[in-house]
């Protein structure tokens, strides 16, 4: 039976390199996964998995066995990736704009008395799917990465939590929002484009 | 259950996380019935699979060793040897020796920062009443006794010192 991440480290830890090598070929794919939806530039993405599996070796003594190494390792690709924005700070200006208010973290019980009308034909076509792809991508950075987590990676709000390093509370916030978000844009382009038909 | 229940059903059917068999046959009933539910529920089946399939690089087949050859020498912490343990133990029991000798002495005069000699009777006088209150035992015997205790003190010491670095 193949070793478990847990003894993977601990292997690591007694000066075992090549356990760290099955490490990194267990989760590669999940953090190139995850990191091309977080940095815009796909000649980076590498360079940034390569960076937040550096900076997991290092700290791979600070690795508690009681958390999953996955989600410890995602914080740490998270942290890679803001780290690699702000040496790139101008790409955030591409990014759209979501006002303070609809940021407010109040009222979250509530949320789906609030949801924005949906019109039984506006998500049917086929290429709602393109016009979401792209809306995704201008989506603010925390908003991709809660969606990333928790439609692609499948972590739980709580998980999500631990690797953003933000209440639970916020994380389903932001999780609305972005979906809110997406489907203004996705309305507004189609009615964009009715009104240019 | 509510409308609110189910988009939160339909939004974990996308996501993948499973449904319970009865939790699945509600929602389908309810998506048939509801069609406000039913658009919420079409929009987190093409978020969920835009999300799936947004464009990613994939890591080339070397991507392991590319990070290997670049990992720092190990991060592991070495077991200390047993020489080390030894060597601790020796300066340790030598240590204990020397201590107990003073005490037996009851004359510390090598405590340098301590120039008055009633100071020094002082010291001495606390630390002897110490030794001798542990027992009603011959004082050799008493010696040996403090002498093995200064000594594992010592080795816990070294173990910890060395557990650390
Ligand atoms: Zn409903």
């Amino acid at each position: 039976m193949a070793a478990g991440d847990s003894e993977l480290v601990r292997q690591t830890l007694k000066g075992d390199k090549r356990a760290f090598g099955v490490l990194i070929q267990r989760h590669q794919d999940a953090v190139f996964a995850l990191v091309s939806r977080l940095i815009r530039n796909p000649g980076d993405v590498q360079d940034v998995a390569q960076d937040a599996f550096i900076r997991a070796y290092r700290a791979l003594p600070t690795f508690r066995g009681d958390a999953q190494f996955g989600t410890w390792l995602y914080r740490i690709v998270w942290n890679t990736c803001l780290d690699r924005r702000e040496q790139h700070a101008r790409v955030q200006e591409r990014e759209v704009q979501i006002a303070p208010e609809e940021e407010d973290c109040n009222g979250i019980d509530g949320f789906a008395d609030e949801e924005t009308p949906l019109p039984d034909a506006a998500f049917e076509a086929d290429d709602v799917r393109q016009g979401l792809e792209a809306c995704l991508s201008r989506l603010p950075v925390h908003y991709r990465a809660v969606l990333t987590l928790y439609y692609f990676e499948q972590k739980s709000y709580e998980e999500i939590a631990m690797v953003l390093d933000q209440p639970m509370n916020t994380i389903k916030v932001h999780l609305f929002r972005a979906k809110s978000h997406l489907k203004k844009a996705l309305l507004a382009e189609r009615s964009s484009e009715e009104w240019t038909a | 259950m509510t409308c609110t229940d189910f988009r939160l059903l339909a939004e974990r059917r996308a996501a993948g996380f499973p449904l319970k068999a009865r939790q699945e046959k509600a929602l389908e009933r309810h998506l048939a019935e509801c069609s406000t539910c039913a658009a919420v529920a079409r929009f987190e089946h093409n978020l969920a699979a835009a999300v799936r399939e947004f464009p990613a690089v994939t890591p080339p087949a070397d991507f392991a060793d590319m990070v290997l050859a670049q990992l720092p020498d190990p991060v592991a912490v070495p077991e200390p040897s047993l020489r080390e343990y030894w060597w601790n133990l020796t300066l340790g029991v030598l240590a204990a020796g020397a201590a107990s000798w003073a005490l037996w002495q009851k004359a510390p005069s090598w405590i340098p920062w301590l120039t008055g000699e009633k100071e020094r009777t002082q010291i001495a006088d606390i630390l002897f009443n110490a030794y001798m209150s542990m027992g009603e035992v011959s004082l050799p015997t008493m010696s040996v006794v403090f002498l093995a205790l200064i000594g594992l003190t010592a080795w816990g010491a070294s173990a910890l010192v060395a557990g650390e670095r």
